[in-house]
């Protein structure tokens, strides 16, 4: 049984993964329907200009072409962006971070040296934090639209199978105990 | 698995029996509940399966359109695309009004009120295909052939419809079948719902939009 | 009832084939839990099937359409987010109980004779199966779809002579493009998992029961003896129940954490101008990896990093020794466990860049890993083993 327990501990090993991922400094993030459809607004104001998101069917107004010649680069989708930047709410956390790292230095962010990008919000805007956790959200929103259906089944397909694991264990136990206490006999089929 | 019994220890022996015997009856009830659960589990687990192989949520939402009637003149009659099937919008005249009225019930396969078909008498919104074997009928403001009323008139095997799209002749056993819409205003339609309930969505009897 | 299992029985072996293999088929008593992952591995691959399929009825094997038609899967299909993270989680839980089925045939020496044919299927089963998961990893098109299939593709461009011709060929193009995806994805689907991995598989167990199980033991049992007890129904709800546990494990990642297993990079659409700052592969190839960056030569890391699995081959003649177990073998025992500690550090050095401390830790356990061959054959002329227990007491 000690490999046993090795095994369930092998098993959840992942999880603790995940913990280690601190590297981005702990900010709080809002996934409220309110959050979600300030974050909305804050897309289309300040990031549809450059950002398509095709996904949800939003086209960006500038072309990639024009994007590539002002800036370098083509301004890239950012349907699934908060995926593609961390695991679970990281990717989230590190749009969010991306926003407020502008500063003045020739670097011009502090997360993201040389970024392509241009700073969206300005300095004097008091509101910039919060349009960047807003945003952030719905970009996180955006990446999986039905995560929360996702969670909803997943309650009840886990609290289920913890159910039939238990319930298997003991038929198991059962069947076995004929035979662990079985010390004389021979084994009749 | 009982143990082997010693002849001269029946009193011991039949109590270990006992023993035995409830232990397998936990065992089995437990078997029994553990086999439910189970089974249970892996039906429930085909659904999502089932429910990949319907049509997607992309395909539902184009499954909402508009349509402008502002240019449908009287008698006239336009075909529209909806969930890839052909919907039939037909301005109907006075004339086709009443002529429909007079039709008596009792001589219809399908019988239907004018009321059930039509949300405004001077607009029929139906499925153009033939409820015989598919085909798509045409529209006959005047005359359909066969016929001294307007309507509808299958050319594959000459099933006739009135101005309501109610079967009046030939193979086809039900009335052209309805689908859910509303009047945004006096020149716009929204037609289809993007809640999807399969073909058990009424289609018998004119049903309006949810006002969602 | 019984008039119909006649009528089969007479025109087909089904009664006498469930009885033979699976109703009264002899299984040592003392299984572990090790013996469990056969049957785990198993599982995963009927998963892997059936959601396979599921998703090849709606995505699009063409460079254009592949990213949007996940994201169709995902956003779209009813459930489709289901089926596709059970899919990309699967290979998980598959290599998972793959690596420690095999590091059971390790320890307890179940490769030794008569089970050499079974220990060879099952090598051909992981090899078939890594090129599967690396084909399937293609299929996304997302960037570190694109450049893991470009890199490893590109190793083929050591063999001498041949090679930079041979990955031409093999990609169907001057680049990893349409060519090679319509190729990965016909194989993907159809000769790798039913020609190879489902025939092979079939071949495994039909050798395990030509031989029957190994045991913790290692002492060839007595099918009839008192050590040996019908398959069912202990190892039916054995099995049952432990798979009901591994499933629960893997559904809580696939509902609650899909994204702890999935490349962040990959959520972006490939870009052949682009190459990843880091370049992942995923957490089973990990170890292989390292190997392969350890060795600073191009063909000799390539030869490694084959080597390292082909070498698993040798294994019956490697260890001839008279007890399998290495419960009974202290050195082999602490060489081992030691070789497993050395297999997980070899994939953390995968995880990181090959560079210092890094690389240096990663060429002492490709030495190590190499070592531990070597050193089997030389243990039975001198190890003190421990006595063997009796098969009437077990």
């Amino acid at each position: 049984m000690k490999i046993f327990n090795l095994l369930i501990i092998l098993m959840l090993f992942p999880l603790a993964l995940r913990a280690a991922d601190a590297e981005l400094p702990k900010l709080d993030l809002d996934f409220s329907e309110a959050a979600l459809k300030r974050g909305e607004g804050v897309y289309k104001s300040s990031c549809q200009a450059c950002h398509s998101l095709k996904y949800l069917g939003y086209q960006s107004v500038m072309t990639a072409e024009a994007a590539r010649s002002a800036f370098g680069k083509a301004a890239p989708d950012l349907s699934l962006m908060a995926k593609a930047r961390g695991r679970g709410r990281q990717g989230a956390r590190y749009i969010q971070a991306l926003l407020v790292s502008y500063n003045e230095t020739p670097e011009k962010n502090s997360l993201f040296p040389n970024i392509a990008m241009p700073p969206v919000f300005s300095k004097d805007d008091p509101e910039s934090a919060q349009k960047a956790r807003d945003v952030a959200a719905f970009l996180f929103y955006a990446a999986e639209p039905l995560a929360k259906e996702r969670r909803g089944l997943g309650r009840y397909v886990l609290g289920y199978m913890v159910l039939l694991t238990a319930l298997l264990y003991g038929v198991n136990r059962k069947t076995w105990r004929s035979i662990k206490t079985n010390r004389s006999g021979k084994n009749t089929p | 698995m009982p143990p082997r019994r010693c002849a001269g220890r029946r009193n011991q022996g039949l109590a270990m029996e006992e023993e035995k015997f409830a232990a397998l009856n936990r065992r089995d009830f437990l078997t029994m509940t553990s086999a439910a659960v189970g089974l249970g589990g892996m039906g429930l687990a085909t659904v999502p399966f089932l429910k990949a192989l319907g049509p997607t949520r992309d395909i539902i939402r184009a499954g909402v359109m508009e349509v402008d009637i502002s240019g449908l003149k009287e008698g006239e009659s336009r075909v529209v695309m909806w969930r890839k099937q052909p919907v039939f919008i037909v301005r109907r005249s006075r004339e086709m009004v009443e002529q429909a009225k007079r039709i008596a019930l009792s001589s219809l396969r399908d019988p239907a009120q004018p009321e059930e078909r039509v949300q405004r008498p001077d607009l029929l919104v139906c499925l153009g295909i033939c409820t015989h074997l598919g085909c798509i009928p045409s529209w006959h403001p005047e005359k359909v052939p066969g016929l001294d009323q307007p309507g509808f008139y299958c050319p594959c095997h000459g099933g006739k419809y009135d101005s309501l799209g109610r079967r009046l002749d030939g193979p086809p056993p039900e009335n052209l079948h309805l689908l859910p819409y509303r009047f945004l205003n006096a020149n716009k339609l929204r037609i289809g719902t993007e809640k999807f309930t399969g073909y058990s969505e009424n289609i018998r009897k004119v049903q309006e939009l949810p006002r969602a | 009832m019984s008039g119909a299992r006649e009528w089969m029985d007479r025109r087909f072996p089904l009664t006498e084939f469930l009885e033979r293999h699976i109703t009264n088929y002899p299984t040592p008593k003392n299984l572990n839990y090790w013996w469990n992952f056969g049957s785990v591995a198993g599982i995963f691959f009927v998963i892997q099937v059936i959601t396979g399929v599921w998703l090849t009825m709606y995505y699009k094997p063409e460079t254009r359409l592949a990213f949007d038609s996940v994201e169709h899967i995902m956003r779209d299909v009813n459930y489709g987010w289901l089926i596709r993270y059970l899919h990309a989680l699967g290979p998980t839980g598959f290599f998972f109980a793959l690596y420690l089925h095999m590091g059971r045939g390790l320890y307890y020496g179940s490769y030794q004779s008569p089970r050499e044919l079974l220990w060879w299927t099952g090598l051909i089963i992981f090899l078939a199966l890594m090129a599967e998961a690396f084909m399937g990893y293609l299929l996304p098109w997302g960037q570190m779809s694109y450049w893991a299939a470009t890199v490893i593709t590109n190793l083929f461009s050591a063999i001498p002579f041949f090679g930079p011709d041979f990955v031409i060929w093999l990609r169907g193009d001057f680049a990893v493009g349409d060519a090679t995806l319509g190729r990965f994805f016909s194989l993907h689907t159809t000769l790798l998992p039913l020609g190879v991995i489902g025939l092979v598989v079939v071949l495994h167990l039909t050798a395990l029961h030509r031989v029957g199980s190994g045991n913790p033991t290692g002492l060839e049992l007595d099918k009839k003896g008192p050590a040996v007890i019908p398959f069912s129904p202990y190892f039916i709800t054995k099995d049952l129940w432990f798979i009901s546990l591994v499933l629960t494990c893997y559904l809580f990642f696939v509902f609650f954490q899909p994204d702890l297993f999935l490349e962040p990079l990959n959520y972006e659409p490939a870009d052949p101008f682009v190459t990843p700052h880091h370049m992942v592969t995923e957490w089973y190839f990990l170890p292989f990896y390292a190997i392969l960056r350890s060795i600073p030569h191009k063909l000799g890391g390539v030869l490694a990093m084959f080597g390292s699995i082909l070498i698993l081959a040798f294994l019956p003649y490697l260890d001839r020794s008279a007890l399998r177990s290495a419960r009974y073998r202290p050195v082999k025992r602490v060489l081992t466990w030691l070789f497993f500690l050395n297999f997980a550090v070899l994939g953390y050095v995968g995880l990181n860049q090959p560079f210092g401390t890094i690389l240096l830790l990663g060429r002492i356990s490709t030495a190590y890993y190499f070592l531990y061959f070597l050193v089997l054959p030389l243990l039975p002329a001198r190890e003190r083993v421990k006595p063997l227990p009796k098969e009437g007491e077990l």
